[in-house]
């Protein structure tokens, strides 16, 4: 029905359309209805207690575990990476170079099916931590040339990511014309610096502490029904077991605070009151988009410590990391109500651009000639019925999650109570989530 | 002709648009409604027969509408009347239309309403949202 589009500007042109009233509604009374019910009929005792189990998977394991299978999806890591490199230096400044969708789609968004189908692979693939071992290779320490104790890892976990991820937020949606090569090569190198220049400074543990992309990958594969129980082998697992007994390294809560809160202030950049109101000031839109970016993030990580509260004091290694797991289904929920549709068409018209990188005339992949698949994406009610199922479903899985990890810190006299709270605050998530769907 | 177009685009807004969060067909533009001249042999609408007329203006690096959000029915002819006191371009994304503009000058311009869902209408010198155009 539609054309092959050649866009002029800008990814994702064309946006889901606001959630029907009755649907937002709807969906906001099931998840009252269903954090109730949980707190009142889940299971009184913790089910796992941080023992992760499930069915084990021994073939499985030797299979992921081949050396020509790691060698086979970190070749093609490599591959694509130097790929879109190419595209990014060399290629056309045209939005139909492939590393606009590459980095802001495929990257960015298709991270999240990705980790939750086959786990954290793309630790696997990225090319950052293969360029750590090559530089260990080189001779290069593994501790780095300033190695870090032990102590400051543990309590360094994820923070320099979350720091990576508010930074890819920012370059996502306030970055002034972010897609221009210009501006996407100046990220992309202080992405491959702070990540190499890290590993020079701290070893190669540094990769998995502050790699945006492999810190997001890692989180999501939470999630996913693939454990490894004690470092070895795979496990097929109920992803409420896998999200309540796998670590949750210090920093966790501000990973998740800064994806929830990135993916919060994309939609609310869509409101009609957000356009109308910066754009009839007289402040540059930069500046409110830095300060409504950094306020969404603040008002996550803040409300979130403040539900936890009610489970236990806060300290580094405390319950606020450990709750934080609950939030990741929520995030998970968000990010497929926002970007599920954009991931379709603009995925597919990554491909259809990846084989022409520099905008020779190629078709080097045969996917030149391809058309774009429109899928359910013509019929607004299957979108809607996505969004709806994504943002409720992520909210009732996060529920139950944080009941199991709450039921494992907490005294049994305040086994309810202290689980409000929380359990208000991710009902605040959730309803804010279908409120920015309906877009006001 | 145009004129049964536009009374007939208003009629089938009114009943049609009822997914739409706020009303704006009374708030964004002119939507260029007057008496049909004739109502008795008036075909019955057809889904392209509908027409929703759109003023737009650019002015001291402001735009009007400012943002406003228009709900239309897939299939409407939208037109465009834009002026502007700069030389500028005005973008439909998602229909990937570039209407170039110049300083002091009008120009019109009809959009059929193909594709479904939420697309921006931009000027790009600033870059500005005029209209969030939802088609469903």
């Amino acid at each position: 029905m539609s054309p092959l589009l050649v866009p002029l500007h800008g990814l994702g042109s064309r946006q889901d359309l606001p959630l029907p009233l009755p649907a937002a509604v709807g969906g906001a009374v099931l998840v009252l209805l269903v954090s109730f019910a949980v707190l009142a009929l889940a299971w009184r005792e913790p089910r796992w207690n941080g023992v992760a189990g499930g069915l084990r998977l021994p073939g499985l394991t030797r299979f992921v575990d081949a050396h020509w299978v790691r060698a086979s999806v970190a070749g093609l890591g490599v591959f694509a990476f130097s790929w879109v490199g190419a595209a990014l230096w060399f290629g056309r400044d045209r939005v139909t170079n492939p590393v606009f969708g590459f980095t802001y789609v495929w990257l960015w968004v298709g991270l999240v099916p990705l980790s939750i189908l086959f786990g954290p692979l793309f630790r696997v693939a990225n090319p950052l931590g293969w360029l750590a071992r090559l530089l260990h290779r080189l001779r290069l320490p593994k501790e780095g040339l300033r190695p870090l104790s032990e102590k400051t890892w543990r309590r360094l976990g994820t923070f320099p990511a979350a720091v990576g991820l508010l930074g890819f937020s920012w370059l996502e949606l306030v970055q002034p014309d972010n897609n221009t090569l210009a501006v996407l090569q100046d990220w992309w190198l202080a992405w491959v610096g702070c990540i190499v220049g890290g590993t020079v400074l701290f070893g190669s543990r540094w990769v998995a502490a502050a790699d945006p992309f492999q810190a997001y990958a890692v989180l999501v594969s939470r999630a996913s029904p693939w454990q490894r129980v004690m470092a070895g082998a795979v496990h097929l697992v109920n992803p409420l077991r896998h999200l309540s007994t796998s670590r949750s390294p210090a920093g966790t809560w501000a990973v998740v605070a800064t994806l929830l809160g990135g993916t919060a202030f994309d939609g609310f950049t869509a409101t009609s009151w957000w356009v109308r109101t910066t754009q009839s000031s007289g402040l540059p839109r930069e500046l409110w988009g830095t300060l409504g970016l950094t306020v969404m993030v603040a008002l996550i990580g803040v409300t979130l410590a403040l539900g936890v509260r009610g489970i236990g004091r806060l300290r580094p290694d405390g319950p606020l990391n450990l709750l934080a797991a609950s939030i990741i289904p929520i995030v998970i929920g968000y990010a497929v109500a926002h970007y599920l549709s954009l991931l379709v068409l603009e995925g597919q018209r990554t491909l259809i651009n990846l084989s022409d990188p520099l905008g020779l005339g190629w078709n080097a992949f045969g996917t030149a000639e391809l058309g774009i698949n429109q899928l359910w994406l013509d019929v607004p009610q299957v979108t809607s019925a996505i969004q709806l199922g994504a943002i409720v479903g992520g909210h009732v899985i996060g529920v139950l999650v944080a009941h199991e990890l709450a039921l494992r810190v907490l005294p049994a006299r305040r086994r309810l109570t202290g689980q409000l709270p929380l359990l208000l605050v991710m009902i605040a998530y959730t309803c804010g989530g279908l409120l920015l769907l309906f877009s006001p | 002709m145009f004129r049964s177009l536009a009374a007939l685009a208003v009629a089938v807004l009114l009943a049609g648009c009822s997914t739409a969060p706020a009303g704006p067909t009374g708030s964004v533009g002119s939507p260029a409604a007057s008496p049909a001249a004739s109502s008795a042999d008036t075909p019955l609408p057809q889904p392209s027969m509908t027409m929703q007329v759109i003023e737009i203006s650019l002015k001291d690096g402001k735009v009007s509408p400012n943002g406003d959000r228009l709900a239309l029915a897939k299939y409407t002819i939208l037109r465009l009347k834009i002026t502007s006191d700069r030389n500028d371009e005005v973008h439909v994304h998602g229909y990937d239309v570039e209407i170039p503009v110049k300083a002091g000058a009008s120009v019109t311009k009809d959009i059929t309403l193909e594709q479904v869902g939420r697309f921006e209408i931009e000027s790009h010198d600033p870059p500005l949202t005029i209209l969030q155009l939802v088609v469903s």
